[in-house]
């Protein structure tokens, strides 16, 4: 049962419930859906966006989107797995929206991009990046490299390398078939890898190049 | 360990959650196979820019709910009447049989050109051939012809030649 009832006043409100009173033109029962499931779908938003502002733009969007067709809401299934479909659904307009970059070259980092690639391969222990785990040019070469792939195979990557989901669950999550999943993961973690060791390849050169 | 295996665990050895032994047998394959090395340096990098894109923390601003009913107005959530969903259902059935109509209509055009395209060669070849005495008997369409009867007709044009 869990998030599917909610508390109130000592009266448990059922979303079914909750999805009729919104539709019978009650918009404190829709707050009430909101206030229940906004942080589930800003979590959510943040496997694809880092920045609380995006994340927050899409959450406003899912729940827009989910009022004006509330009537598509089936009774009696998951009112959250309805939800986060229309999250997914919005992640991938977005990500969709943003301009996909054709080509990356080292040119196109910035010189702590390039830095901490080279501290990267200049440290076999790696220990050091442990602990500066999450730094901020890591995420900003990560995102660099994920706008070469396209939203499916970004979405997809993310969820199975990242956030270990199985390819049974993304494909659950996004609405697509598991050989869908299962091409575009190929695909994915091919173009990424072939992305990763042009670079590395590119910061050796000119590591060489310096030293002479 | 060889370098099939290396491979096989090259995901966990990216994101560091190997055995103690298994991690130093990694180690020491991959100190002297430079494809191997290169294959894990590409696996490490993949697993710690991946793990940078997670978002950390962060919540809803405080204003959250305000703008989002503010963004809502003060329509209510669209509740389609019977007459709309009639009015939905006509106009799916109109495009659908359009779209069938079409289709139909088409493969029509299509065979009629093709059968009409074949005929006409067929029946051109037909009027520009000459043909022999013993071929007109067997295209006569006699049905009592017998094989005797072609025999005798070859046999005739032989003589003819």
């Amino acid at each position: 049962m869990g998030r599917e009832k909610l508390v109130r006043s000592g009266v448990e409100v059922h979303d079914d419930e909750l999805v009729e009173r919104t539709l019978a033109g009650d918009r404190d029962a829709f707050d009430m859906l909101v206030t229940r499931y906004s942080r589930s779908v800003f979590n959510l938003a943040g496997r694809f966006f880092r920045q609380p502002e995006a994340r927050e733009d899409i959450t406003q969007e899912t729940f827009i989107k989910a009022y004006q067709s509330l009537h598509t809401y089936r009774r009696g299934a998951s009112f959250e797995r309805w939800l986060m479909r229309i999250t997914i659904n919005a992640c991938y307009d977005e990500l969709r929206r943003l301009k996909r970059r054709q080509e990356f070259n080292l040119a196109d980092l910035t010189d702590d991009e390039v830095r901490w690639l080279e501290d990267a391969l200049a440290k076999p222990a790696l220990e050091k990046f442990e602990q500066a785990e999450r730094n901020e040019q890591a995420a900003a070469l990560a995102e660099k490299l994920l706008q070469t792939l396209s939203p499916e195979d970004r979405m997809v990557l993310l969820l199975y390398e990242r956030d270990g989901l199985s390819t049974a669950e993304i494909a659950e999550i996004t609405s697509w078939s598991r050989s869908k999943v299962k091409v575009r993961l190929f695909r994915a973690r091919r173009a990424l890898e072939k992305r990763i060791r042009r670079l590395l390849t590119a910061v050796e050169s000119r590591s060489e190049q310096e030293k002479r | 360990m060889s370098c099939r295996d290396v491979r096989k665990k090259m995901t966990a050895w990216g994101a560091r959650s190997l055995s103690g032994e298994e991690a130093r047998a990694m180690a020491a394959h991959l100190s002297d196979c430079r494809s191997c090395r290169r294959r894990s340096e590409v696996a490490w990098l993949k697993h710690r820019l991946l793990e940078a894109t997670r978002a950390e923390g962060g919540d809803l601003s405080a204003h959250f709910l305000m703008q989002l009913r503010a963004r809502l107005g003060a329509t209510a959530p669209v509740t389609p009447s019977l007459w709309e969903g009639v009015r939905a259902f006509g106009q799916a059935l109109a495009f659908t049989a359009v779209l069938v109509l079409m289709l139909i209509v088409g493969i029509h055009l299509y065979i009629r050109q093709e059968i009409v395209a074949e005929n006409t060669d067929f029946f051109r070849l037909v009027a520009e051939r000459n043909f022999s005495s013993s071929e007109q008997v067997i295209l006569a369409d006699d049905r009592d012809l017998t094989s005797d009867q072609v025999l005798r007709a070859l046999i005739a044009e032989r003589g003819q030649r």
